[in-house]
């Protein structure tokens, strides 16, 4: 078993019932797979009632899709939870330092930890933050740190999502319909509470208010509007924490201050948790042609005015070409071990890192290093000769533009299929918050491959959502 | 209260208000129209409906039509 072996199953390793499972397994012999096909009727019912969609453009028909929801929970033992929080949160700090060290002193860079051309060369680095100075010291609020498991003790770090992750709305509503189906799941109480996790990212706002800031500080939640893929969730968050959802337009800045157009008036805003992208922000810091974002926003910010969650520029972090430098990032930081490794990458660039990799085209997962959501990839074991051939030519003559993975075993979970517990691949996604403190809350967002076989989980390609267990001690 | 929240309320509230007037027309329209009687013309309740629903200049409806027509206004 191990990183490219047979598949680690959550729920049972041979014939032997993993103890934290207990509670699932016994739940799917005792119901009837004519009960779950209800109940799995039911669920999509809610999910539509509710409105919990998400867009897919391009394919034609209605880009509202529903997400489809898994009923078989994905859990996970106190102690193995117990590292997974202490690795998030580690990585989640170290992520923070490091780009408040990229906007600042650049030390890292001067150590040699990691080239300074591929940071500054990198579209992703903003040099509008340089020397910019974030309200609380904390640059990146809410991170979304990808993980897969691919044995009992083998945890891997696929991706950070240090921009503005999404799917954290479904995490709760996923809990909450779980809850509403089977009551008699949760009565014995051994599955951790997520629903605070919209008190706690208030809380972690409010912690962070600008030092113009006086009195309580006002929180809205920042849109680009109903067209946005992810419009239901910025909707859902702004209901849960009780702020105000607005546009851009809604925004307007005066002496370096920010205000929103209210029926009383003009009301000072003082954390903005945006999930515009960096870009589309500000007209007169960033992309001018933007009608999204609110004139001199970003100007606001430098000078204390207003705290933007997350900070712009702070994708820096979560590139690829950065990714593998993470881990010794966590080491210069905070002088510790990275607790949760990176997946093992080489990188073309490395002269023998890439005649290893060549030499095993036809094991390996190929990517871009620019490239994101399954663009440009190369996955050797399913490709032809001729594509691996057109592969090597095009990264032997920009090595540096190509990285190599080892194809990852995806652990697999029960599923509802046909059957009641087909196997199926999954990863998870749990929401890490850094206000005056780094916050956890016990879930997070496990996704599945839903077609035998598939190890590809992304929602636009036909993945699906389970709830997840974190179990008591 | 967000400004823009609550000029759409008050859009919500007009629109809502139109509907339930032109529903209502509609109504007394379909009634008068289901009496016996000998008209001068057929169908000018509708024709005087549609002019009071603010459509006697509208390209939207041909009024001559709707006088002509012997089915009700729902299938135009």
């Amino acid at each position: 078993m191990g990183i490219g072996g047979p598949f680690f199953d959550e729920m049972r390793q041979g014939a032997d019932l993993r103890e934290c499972y207990q509670t699932v397994a016994e739940w799917l012999n005792r119901v009837s797979l004519s009960e779950l096909h209800i109940k799995r009727a039911e669920a999509e019912n809610l999910f539509r009632r509710i409105g919990i969609t998400f867009a897919v453009y391009g394919e034609g028909g209605d880009p509202e899709r529903l997400i489809p929801f898994d009923l078989v929970p994905r859990v996970f033992a106190a102690a193995e939870w117990e590292r997974l929080e202490r690795g998030v949160l580690q990585r989640t700090q170290a992520l923070n330092m490091f780009i408040a060290d990229v906007y600042g002193a650049q030390e890292a860079l001067k150590a040699g930890i990691v080239p300074s051309d591929i940071i500054l060369n990198n579209s992703a680095y903003l040099p509008q933050m340089q020397g910019v100075v974030p309200p609380g010291g904390v640059i990146a609020q809410i991170v979304g740190t990808d993980l897969v498991r691919t044995a009992e003790d083998e945890f891997f770090v696929r991706e950070d999502n240090c921009r503005t992750p999404s799917g954290v709305s479904y995490m709760l509503e996923n809990r909450q319909i779980m809850q509403r189906l089977f009551p008699e799941l949760f009565s014995t109480g051994q599955v951790r509470p997520v629903s605070d996790y919209p008190g706690q990212l208030r809380q972690t706002l409010a912690e962070l208010a600008p030092p113009k800031c006086t009195g309580t500080p006002t929180i809205v939640v920042l849109t680009p509007g109903h067209f946005n893929s992810a419009y239901y969730e910025h909707s859902f968050i702004a209901d849960e924490m009780g702020v105000q959802l607005v546009v851009g337009s809604d925004l307007y800045v005066e002496d370096n201050l920010v205000y929103m157009r209210t029926t009383l008036g003009p009301q000072r805003v003082d954390v903005i948790y945006r999930r515009i992208d960096d870009d589309f922000m500000d007209p007169l810091a960033f992309r001018p042609d933007s009608t999204l974002g609110v004139p001199g926003i970003f100007e606001a910010y430098k000078n204390g005015g207003v705290t933007l969650a997350n900070a712009p520029g702070t994708g820096i972090a979560d590139d690829k070409a950065i990714y593998h430098f993470i881990p010794q990032l966590i080491q210069f930081y905070m002088g510790e071990e990275a607790i949760i490794p990176n997946v093992p990458t080489l990188r073309c660039a490395l002269e023998d890192e890439r005649a290893e990799a060549l030499s095993k085209m036809d094991e390996l997962v190929f990517k871009e290093v620019h490239g994101s959501g399954g663009y440009g990839m190369l996955i050797g074991p399913k490709a032809t000769k001729d594509e691996i051939a057109a592969y090597r030519a095009r990264s032997e003559a920009d090595p540096g533009d190509f990285i190599a993975q080892p194809t990852l075993a995806l652990s697999t979970s029960p599923t509802l299929g046909e059957e009641a517990g087909v196997p199926r691949h999954i990863d998870f996604r749990p929401f890490a918050l850094l206000g005056a403190k780094p916050r956890l809350v016990p879930g997070g967002l496990t996704r599945v491959a839903l077609r035998e076989g598939s190890l590809v989980v992304n929602s636009s390609q036909g993945g699906g959502v389970k709830d997840t267990w974190i179990l008591k001690k | 209260m967000l400004s823009r929240v609550a000029d759409s309320l008050f859009w919500i509230g007009r629109m809502i208000d139109r509907a339930e007037n032109i529903a209502r027309l509609a109504d007394a329209a379909r009634r008068i129209e289901a009496l016996p009687g000998e008209g001068p013309e057929p169908n000018t309740e509708w024709r005087s409906t549609l002019i009071s629903a603010g459509l006697r200049d509208s390209d939207l409806v041909d009024l001559e039509e709707v006088s002509r027509a012997a089915k009700p206004i729902v299938d135009l």
